[in-house]
């Protein structure tokens, strides 16, 4: 019996050690890939800020307007918008990332993101019952201008003349 | 307070910068030729040849074209707003009419060369040639343009983007230029950015010319030197530029007994004490210093732009 149940811990464990996640793929702890949602380019303002569309799955509408904030902000940082009428490239690339992952972790758990939010719907566009849950549809406008300028600030990322600078 | 001797100078070193900045390539927003003639801006001249050329009217184009001066207005603005101001192309043939004014009525007249006029025309490192069109769709304006901007020292090209048709749904044409040129420019942007790292990390592109005053005693294939050292005077300049080319790269685009042109010569934008670096400061620098201190030939240099030298020689120092 007790060699039964050692046998049965070491199958489980092998099995459990072999589906983990390999170190090199993203771990929920990584920025770039904690929040889940689509981002739709609505259009750019002459000012340099991008209204985007932004569709979550969340347990009430309340909560998806409000994350839909960091996650607007959090599109223009990793993802970038491709569309008929955008195309905006991501402002950091993966090299930046990683030299600064810590730095990203406080920019969205302190809220410093909130300050690129020009305007956020307060009502959602669209909403899709989806189980026990919902998917809301809103539009946000990130000032991609401001946002470009804090991270290079902050040096996170280069100057368009940065590359002459020493 | 006595102030000790040393105080003062530490005190200014400290506050000198850390960062040391080289050129940046300045960038220009120019009419491509195609706009210029479509929209009949030209004036025909005719030439030594006797055959007839259009040429831009640069300033009938800025009295009538008030298309052309939202969208350089909306470029130089998308650029000033990433840190990075560019050339305004209308300032600069203003300032250069005003100059020819202002010397036509001094009192005092001074010299003023062919070449001079030619030198102190407008121009840029980095030109961005703009062709665009206003059309109506269903009534609504529309605008499609391409901006490509140019290496002038090499005419390859930096970057590019090209918008077709953006429909104005209402929006008065100002506001859809300036949307449309914010809208497009993170790409650009992109696209300038990894050519500025190019050439941090591969140097810049420069031209040098080598040319023979008409009174030197002889020509590049001269042999100077001696013992070892001995060399024709025209490989001694192509192998000091190719030791001290980033990756010893370089074109030959010219060579014969009286004239080199070297193109694509890869030029550090940094010296190796972290100074900023242009190409007339490093032909300077690798091959001026090293004829006539070795060779004890006597050289002159001109500057044709931040990439361009041109070195003379006069003969035997």
């Amino acid at each position: 019996m007790n060699k039964l149940i050692l046998t049965a811990t070491v199958l489980l464990y092998v099995v459990i050690t072999g589906c983990s996640t390999p170190s090199t793929v993203a771990t929920p702890t990584d920025v770039r890939y904690m929040y889940t949602y689509e981002v739709t380019c609505d259009r750019v303002g002459a000012e340099g800020s991008q209204v985007m569309i932004i569709s979550s799955l969340e347990n009430d509408v309340n909560t998806a307007l409000s994350r839909a904030r960091a996650y607007a902000v959090h599109a223009m940082l990793f993802k970038g918008l491709v569309g008929s009428v955008c195309n905006v490239p991501p402002l950091v690339n993966n090299a930046q990332y990683m030299a600064n992952e810590a730095y990203f972790r406080n920019f969205f758990s302190s809220n410093i993101y909130s300050s690129y939010i020009v305007t956020a719907s307060d009502e959602p566009r669209d909403v899709m019952r989806s189980g026990d849950k919902v998917k809301v549809f809103t539009y946000v406008s990130v000032n991609r201008n401001q946002l470009r300028q804090k991270l290079i600030e902050d040096k996170v990322i280069e100057a368009l003349g940065g590359a002459f600078t020493r | 307070m006595k102030l000790n001797h040393t105080f003062l100078p530490t005190l200014l070193l400290l506050a000198l910068p850390l960062t040391m900045l080289a050129q940046r390539p300045s960038i220009m927003v120019v009419p491509a030729d195609v706009y210029m003639n479509q929209s009949g801006f030209t004036n025909a001249v005719t030439q030594a040849d006797g055959s007839t050329r259009n040429l831009p009217d640069y300033q009938r184009m800025f009295e009538n074209d008030r298309y052309f001066r939202i969208l350089t207005t909306a470029i130089n603005s998308a650029f000033q707003d990433v840190g990075y101001p560019i050339t305004d192309f209308e300032a600069t043939l203003k300032r250069l009419q005003n100059r020819e004014v202002e010397l036509s009525l001094s009192d005092r007249p001074t010299q003023l060369s062919m070449r001079d006029m030619i030198l102190s025309q407008a121009k840029a490192d980095i030109i961005m040639d703009i062709d665009f069109f206003v059309e109506r769709q269903m009534g609504e304006p529309s605008i499609s343009f391409t901006l490509n901007a140019i290496d002038s020292y090499t005419s390859e090209p930096v970057a590019s983007v090209t918008q077709s048709g953006l429909p104005g749904g209402g929006t008065n044409l100002s506001t859809l230029v300036k949307e449309s040129v914010v809208q497009n420019m993170p790409v650009f942007e992109g696209r300038l950015m990894n050519h500025f790292n190019n050439i941090r990390a591969n140097g810049r592109s420069g031209i040098v010319e080598v040319r023979l005053s008409e009174e030197s005693p002889f020509d590049l294939e001269e042999y100077i030197g001696t013992g070892s050292d001995e060399e024709e005077l025209g490989i001694i300049i192509r192998e000091l530029i190719k030791k001290n080319a980033v990756n010893n790269v370089y074109r030959v685009n010219t060579s014969s007994r009286t004239l080199q042109i070297f193109e694509d010569v890869k030029v550090p934008i940094f010296d190796e004490e972290g100074m900023p670096l242009d190409v007339e400061t490093w032909a300077n620098r690798v091959i001026v210093r090293e004829l006539r201190q070795k060779y004890r030939l006597d050289v002159r240099r001109e500057s044709l732009g931040l990439s361009h030298v041109r070195l003379i020689i006069m003969g035997e120092r």
